[in-house]
Order: structure tokens, then sequence, then C-alpha cells
């Protein structure tokens, strides 16, 4: 199917609200990372952001480690 | 030859995972007014089982080799070079769906300011493989880039369309890969501007903001730029025109045609100049 629209995909059909949940952006030690939730309440990282490339050969921050994280609420 | 047996050095590596940084900053040692702040601990805590341990260690052999495609991922020498890369959609002011892959403004902007900051980078390198995406995050994204006081040099992969246009010319010296093409195209007429729809006239005050700043970046002359950007016949359905790499360079929208290495080349020989520069000046104070 071709939709010829100005009008962008997710304007026509909207997301549910529970797929933005599972991902989010958290800061560890000055870094970016992007995770998303697992199940078991873990979370796998998905995409790393640094300008630094040596940041990128850490072994901690590879995509597709399964860390947990110790969310402070307050 | 000074070579470990790869097996020792798979099993080091493992124990700084282990043993590694995230230990010491766990949340019960973390000082209350760290709000927000969140901290790692290792997937790996069971210490006391060897046997586990063991198949521990070798999923997450496996894992990197999902991941990655190998097990060990190369170390070099610190860089003073940082590299900012600009990938999928650049969002602005709606955040879009997750399946999307996006370049957020918020993330870039501050890691810009950190590059401009830091006394040990001497230059940034911008990656571009995007489809472009918010008018005004693109261009606020290009005139951080282009404000930069140190050598920076862009390199289009695969793409650098639509508002990567400006952000690809926002460099001092711009690459294009030969099979990577530019789409240039008018505004479209989508989303609100601050809420209210916008006129014609907006719009039109909008788009001259992005010819004259990449007439201003780049040897292009405007009635190219303009001529390209309401061509008809090249796209279905629109107005626009598609400029792979050897077109963008013979229409002075990018320097050079180029690769990682002659960037890499490009960019050394600017930060050996821009030192120059600096101490001529600290000559003349």
């Amino acid at each position: 199917m071709i939709l010829y629209t100005p009008l962008s995909e997710h304007d026509i059909f909207p997301v549910d609200d529970q797929e933005y949940e599972q991902f989010k952006w958290v800061e560890v030690e000055g870094k970016m990372i992007k995770v998303q939730k697992q199940n078991d309440g873990s979370y796998t990282i998905l995409q790393f952001l640094s300008t630094n490339p040596q940041d990128y050969l850490n072994t901690s921050y590879i995509p597709g480690q399964q860390i947990y994280l110790n969310e402070s609420d307050s | 030859m000074n070579e470990k047996p790869p097996l020792i050095g798979f099993f080091n590596q493992m124990n700084f995972l282990r043993y590694g940084m995230f230990k010491s900053a766990s949340a019960h040692t973390m000082p209350n007014d760290w709000k927000g702040a969140i901290s790692l601990t290792n997937h790996h805590q069971n210490e006391s089982q060897p046997n586990k341990d063991n198949n521990q260690q070798q999923s997450s052999l496996v894992q990197k080799i999902q991941e990655l495609g190998q097990t060990n991922v190369a170390q070099s020498p610190d860089s003073n070079i940082h590299v900012l890369p600009v990938i999928g959609q650049i969002e602005g002011h709606i955040q879009l769906p997750p399946k999307n892959k996006t370049t957020k403004y918020e993330h870039l902007i501050p890691q810009i300011i950190a590059v401009e900051q830091n006394p040990k980078v001497e230059g940034l390198i911008v990656l571009l493989n995007t489809v472009g995406g918010d008018v005004e995050a693109g261009l606020a994204i290009a005139e951080m880039i282009s404000s930069l006081s140190k050598p920076t040099v862009s390199i289009v992969l695969g793409g650098g369309h639509s508002i990567g246009v400006p952000i690809a010319v926002a460099t001092d010296y711009s690459f294009i890969a030969e099979t990577a093409t530019m789409t240039i195209h008018p505004i479209r007429l989508t989303g609100l501007v601050i809420g209210v729809p916008q006129t014609f006239e907006y719009l039109d005050k909008m788009q001259e903001r992005v010819i004259s700043f990449v007439t201003r970046h780049s040897s292009i002359k405007p009635e190219k730029f303009k001529e390209l950007m309401f061509a008809t016949g090249n796209l279905t359905r629109d107005i626009g025109t598609n400029v792979v790499g050897e077109d963008a360079v013979k229409y002075g929208l990018i320097n050079e045609i180029g690769g990682v290495h002659q960037a890499m080349k490009k960019l050394n020989e600017l930060i050996a100049q821009n030192k120059g520069d600096q101490d001529e000046e600290q000559v003349i104070q």
C-alpha cells in the first residue's frame, strides 16, 4: 500500500504509549546510553552516544550488554 | 614476541567486566543529591559459583560475537579527534516513535560544547548518514558546528539529505563518499511552528534561512541551489534533486570526494595550521 500524503506515518497510525516507555536514555559516568527494558527488570544497551571514539572500544558499553540500573527515585 | 595467549586475554577482560568501574557507584554509596542519576551494576554478580560463572563468561562471549562479530575489540591510544555522528532522522520538538532511528539535538549540542571546552580535543569529524528531519533542530546543529573554534571536517556517507545539507557544509571542509547522495528539496508543508499553522510567507522565510546558510558555508551559488531545489522530474511527486557524490562537488556544495583517509588527513592538516596560527598570535602579543 502506498499512501501519498504529506503527513508522516505516525500521524496516521498512532504509536502505543507503551512503546515509548520501554526505551530510555540514561547517563552513566557522563556518557549517554539508550537502553531497552527487559521482562526480568534488567536493561539491554541498544545505543551508545559519545564523541570520544575511544569510548566505543570500552567493553562495558557494548550494545547488547545486559545491565541492571539502580534508579534513585527521589 | 610479547603476545599473550588468547585465552588469558579473554579472562582478563572478563575480570574487568566483573570488577569494573560500575561497582563502585552502586546505589547505596551514591550521594542523595544525585537526583535522577543512575548507576550500573554488572549483570554477573554470582561470585561463589565458579561453574555458573564460567557459563556466564561463555554467554558473554557469545553475546559479543553476536553484537560485534568478534570477541575482542581493538584498543588504540587516546585520540585528539572527536567524532559526531548524525544518523537517522534529526528529531525536533516532537518525539518520534521508538522504531525510528533519530539524532536528538538536545544530545548533540551539549556534546559540541564539550568538544569546544575540552583542551585535549583538537578537531571534530562529523559523520553524516541522515534523511533529514526538523528544520530548526538541523539548523541549530549546523550553526553550532560552524561556530566551533576548532577545525572541523564532515563526511557524507550514504546520505546527507534535506536538512543534512546545511550540517554537511557547516564544517571547515567537507567530503562526500562517491556513492553518497544528498537530496535538495524545498521545506515541506507539514507540522506546526510553535503550535501555530504557518503561512506561505513564513515557510518562504524559513527556506531562505536554509539557502543563505548553505550558500554562506559552501561555494554553491544561491541561483544554482534554488534551481536544484525546485527542479522537477527527479523525484516522484515532489520537486527537488538527488545529488550524487561527484555532482555535489561539481556544484560546489561539497569540497571533495573522499572517505575516512582523506578526511583524517585534511583534519590533521587543519589542526596543524590552527596550532601554527595560535603560536603566531602569542608571539605578537
